[in-house]
């Protein structure tokens, strides 16, 4: 018995083992060159196909525990909860009106001044697998992929503000990398003089960093970073963040701070923005698409 | 050492099994101030079952194994591939010496090698995500290699368990 497990080892210490090392050794260096020129995404869905029943399985627990949670509640939280939405349906009904009338406004305004505009975003409600990804890596899963029309690019928000951006798109989910990554960057501007800059994620969900400011910028700490459409990535006017730390007095004595306004460690639906690229025609028809508009599948 | 008892080797459904049950443990929901202590699951099966059934799991199952949990936690294609082949490599090349020396001995080898791979994807990884990495990413290859004795307990188990099927 001992010489036979002698005689396995040996026939897998051989030759072939340094053949098989050579060849999975640069087959996986040429994948991470692929990968990091971003040219293929398609050959994840072989593994993909192995990887989803996990990933869903996984997640059915909370899931369940969640549907349990919110059967089971009691009547006098479920009239309460009613309640209470139904005043904020009301109160963005209000401002839905005035929306309409400063948009229509605007769009007249840009007619004069001879610009194009753009407004009428779709969204898609997505939500968030409930995994770990990987603890120093800003990702989220969301449950939603390419067969809901989800393409590579698109902006993430919630209700508060943005999320992220989609990173990978497989058929049935998505990964989205959040802000605050730290490979990511967003193009914002302060919402009170415009001034235009970008907000990095340093890895932490609650803090982003400006690093393009200088210490005399005219920011104040409460100020309001909305994002400002440059890049074509992200939809202008979608709030990202709130300066919470600015740099005292002496030059280069810190940087800028922000932390984002979406709630990004605890979000339960998202919001997947279809970027309308076609400009409306100045003089708005009759039949101007109503903003936001949910569509179930909004395959464009 | 469960091979030298039966000689054909461990069945397929328990390494496959065991397989799914590590991408289901590397992806698990637990509380967020315990997700970064968690260790690759995934990375210990293959130390075991390259240990103990080097003729079902060797270096291209390791490869393929690397490329589903690249998939699995976002990664670019091959980080993990490349680590989960390098340690593949390195415990079949020494697994003979390996099999005789004690667990705590094992667990330390067992350290080496779960720092070596997390220091290859480390070092695949792009730039602005490495420099962001703090010490607490080390943690996962200690309680791995604590986790160690545990892992090869469950699999003798499992292992048993099976065959008697």
């Amino acid at each position: 018995m001992r010489a036979q497990t002698r005689t396995k080892s040996l026939f897998v210490n051989g030759s072939s083992l340094h053949i098989k090392l050579i060849l999975c050794l640069g087959a996986s260096l040429m994948f991470l060159a692929v990968e990091n020129r971003g040219a293929l995404t398609l050959q994840r869905q072989p593994f993909s196909a192995v990887v989803e029943p996990i990933r869903q399985a996984v997640s059915a627990p909370a899931r369940m525990f969640r549907w349990f949670s919110e059967s089971s509640a009691t009547h006098f939280e479920l009239v309460s909860e009613n309640q209470r939405l139904r005043e904020e349906a009301l109160l963005l009904r209000g401002k839905q009106l005035r929306f309409e009338a400063l948009q229509q406004e605007n769009i007249r305004l840009r007619g004069l001044l001879d610009t194009t505009f753009k407004v009428g975003d779709q969204v898609l409600i997505v939500e968030p697998l409930s995994i770990n990804v990987v603890p120093y890596e800003n990702l989220i899963v969301v449950d939603k992929g390419s067969r809901y029309g989800i393409r590579m690019g698109q902006a993430v928000v919630d209700g508060n503000g943005v999320v992220g951006q989609v990173l990978r798109v497989t058929s049935h989910s998505a990964d989205v990398v959040m802000i605050t990554d730290p490979s990511h960057a967003i193009p914002v501007q302060v919402n009170r003089n415009g001034l235009r800059t970008i907000a990095m994620g340093t890895g932490q969900t609650d803090r982003l960093e400006l690093p393009y400011l200088t210490s005399s910028a005219d920011v104040r700490p409460g100020d309001l970073l909305v994002t400002s459409g440059l890049g074509g990535v992200f939809p202008a006017g979608y709030p990202v963040a709130r300066i919470t730390v600015t740099p005292s007095g002496t030059p280069g004595a810190g940087r800028f701070s922000a932390s984002p306004v979406a709630q990004l460690d605890r979000n339960r639906e998202l919001l997947v923005v279809h970027c309308d690229s076609t400009p409306l025609p100045r003089i708005p028809d009759q039949n101007f698409p109503s903003y936001p508009t949910v569509t179930s599948n909004a395959d464009r | 050492m469960p091979t030298d008892k039966a000689g054909g080797g461990p069945s397929l459904v328990c390494v496959l099994l065991s397989f799914v049950l590590g991408m289901v443990l590397r992806i698990i929901p637990i509380p967020a101030a315990w997700f970064p202590a968690n260790p690759d699951w995934l990375a210990l099966l293959l130390v075991y079952w390259t240990l103990n059934a080097p003729e079902r799991v060797g270096v291209v199952t390791a490869w393929l194994l690397g490329l589903i949990a690249d998939v699995l936690t976002g990664r670019l294609l091959g980080q993990y591939a490349l680590a989960y082949t390098v340690i593949a490599y390195l415990n079949l090349r020494v697994r003979l010496s390996l099999q005789s020396l004690p667990m705590p001995a094992q667990s330390l080898w067992v350290l080496v090698l779960l720092l070596l791979g997390e220091g290859l994807v480390l070092w695949t990884q792009r730039i602005e995500l490495a420099e962001s990495v703090r010490l607490i990413y080390w943690l996962p290859t200690l309680t791995g290699a604590l986790a160690w004795p545990l892992v090869v307990l469950a699999m003798r188990g499992g292992d048993r368990a099976t065959r008697r099927s």
